[in-house]
């Protein structure tokens, strides 16, 4: 059954469809919250909270977007609005230099622990990007409605957050030969 | 999406728009017309394909980490709140409710502070039952606005005639009918609206705020995290 129908579901009051609902979307929006916040109690705090938002809203589902894309904007909203209670914990700021400097990349660099540790070094709304594009495959329409700004900011987001990543990236496999 | 220019170093606005497109182009996300521009354009710069192939590689990379699946409890949790999580109205219906409010509202000022031309009349003889009001147009032809049944020891009344244009005078005869039919007294006068505009307009306009304001007032209480107050 598809998300779609489930939702029409769901906006009448129907548990069994909320059940498939949340089977079907909620391990995607946990690893997307959890990738976010960086701790698990808040990421369960957090999908409680989108779920019993999407079981509140069903009824306001327009099906302007997906009903994925809905619900990664719920989960986005939520996890900006605790990131922004939150002490900035995370030090970053890397000097970036030009803009194409492809061979830096270092393809010896993408490995899962690296990436992993790299990402997490990311400020949220940088990770959130990499995470939608890359991670859950979004488009950039979707993206851009996710995170509620235009697609051009996406772009340009995602092009910063790239180049951000590399940098760190290429920090974390300095750090790994010393 | 202009990319015919195949003179340039990669660096135009042109092909800074085609890069842009490199990580939805890597995730498969792009429509053919795209994909094709993104196609045609590595075709000519095969120097940029290491980019792409980069992003291929962050692609592969986060697809490759293992997915969280929630805990078993995030959903008990769940399912204990939803009999106490309230089902916001659909939006028609909040509208509905602001709009009866409004709607009473006025209506209870309406007839509170009546805005319009206000008849009062003393009865000191007779014993009318009944009091007729009528309106007489100028062309002489008099329309009936009431018709008001009175109680043996009725000696006072008012009517209010609130469907009046600021400023026009209007002409009233009342008269009072007793037991057989026949009019024991009558009375013609004439009254200027010229107040009303005023007071009509106070009306409308503060049961409009009024309106919106319960309006906002049910989206806000609708929106309140209240379910664990309630379980």
């Amino acid at each position: 059954m598809s998300e779609e129908h489930l939702i029409c579901r769901v906006a009448t009051g129907d548990r069994s469809a909320f059940a498939d609902l949340y089977a079907a979307l909620s391990p995607a929006v946990y690893t997307y919250l959890l990738r976010l916040v960086g701790n698990t109690g808040t990421a369960e705090d957090l999908l409680q909270e989108v779920f019993l938002a999407v079981w509140q809203e069903a009824a306001r589902f327009r099906g302007a977007s997906s009903v994925k894309t809905w619900v990664f904007r719920i989960a986005h909203n939520k996890a900006v609005s605790w990131l922004r209670q939150q002490r900035p914990t995370v030090p970053l700021s890397p000097t970036l230099s030009s803009e194409h400097d492809v061979e830096e990349w270092g393809m010896s660099a993408w490995n899962i622990a690296r990436l992993g540790e790299a990402l997490e070094h990311l400020p949220p709304h940088q990770r959130a990007v990499i995470e939608l594009v890359f991670g859950q495959e979004l488009s950039y329409a979707e993206v851009a409605t996710v995170l509620g700004c235009p697609v051009g900011t996406v772009k340009s987001r995602v092009s910063y957050a790239l180049r951000l990543l590399r940098h760190l990236l290429r920090d974390v496999a300095t750090e790994d030969q010393r | 999406m202009d990319i015919t220019r195949a003179t340039d170093n990669g660096a135009s606005p042109q092909n800074q728009g085609v890069r842009a497109l490199f990580p939805w182009y890597v995730n498969g996300t792009l429509n053919e017309d795209e994909r094709a521009v993104v196609d045609a354009w590595l075709a000519r710069h095969p120097h940029a394909r290491a980019e792409v192939d980069a992003l291929r590689h962050l692609h592969r990379a986060m697809r490759a980490r293992p997915p969280h699946r929630p805990p078993d409890h995030v959903w008990a949790r769940i399912q204990a709140h939803l009999p106490t999580a309230l089902r916001p109205w659909p939006r028609w219906l909040t509208w509905a409710w602001s709009a009866l409010f409004t709607l009473l509202f006025a209506l209870f000022l309406w007839a509170t502070f009546q805005p319009g031309i206000v008849l009062r009349w003393y009865v000191h003889s007779s014993n009318p039952t009944q009091a007729r009001v009528w309106r007489v147009s100028e062309d002489g032809h008099a329309r009936l606005l009431a018709s008001l049944s009175l109680s043996p020891d009725w000696r006072q009344g008012t009517f209010v005639d609130p469907f009046v244009r600021p400023g026009r005078t209007y002409v009233y005869r009342v008269e009072f009918i007793d037991q057989a039919g026949h009019v024991v007294w009558e009375q013609t006068v004439a009254e200027r609206a010229d107040r009303i505009w005023g007071y009509q307009t106070i009306i409308v306009v503060v049961s409009l705020i009024s309106g919106w304001i319960i309006t906002r007032w049910i989206i806000i209480w609708q929106r309140l995290p209240m379910w664990p107050l309630l379980s």
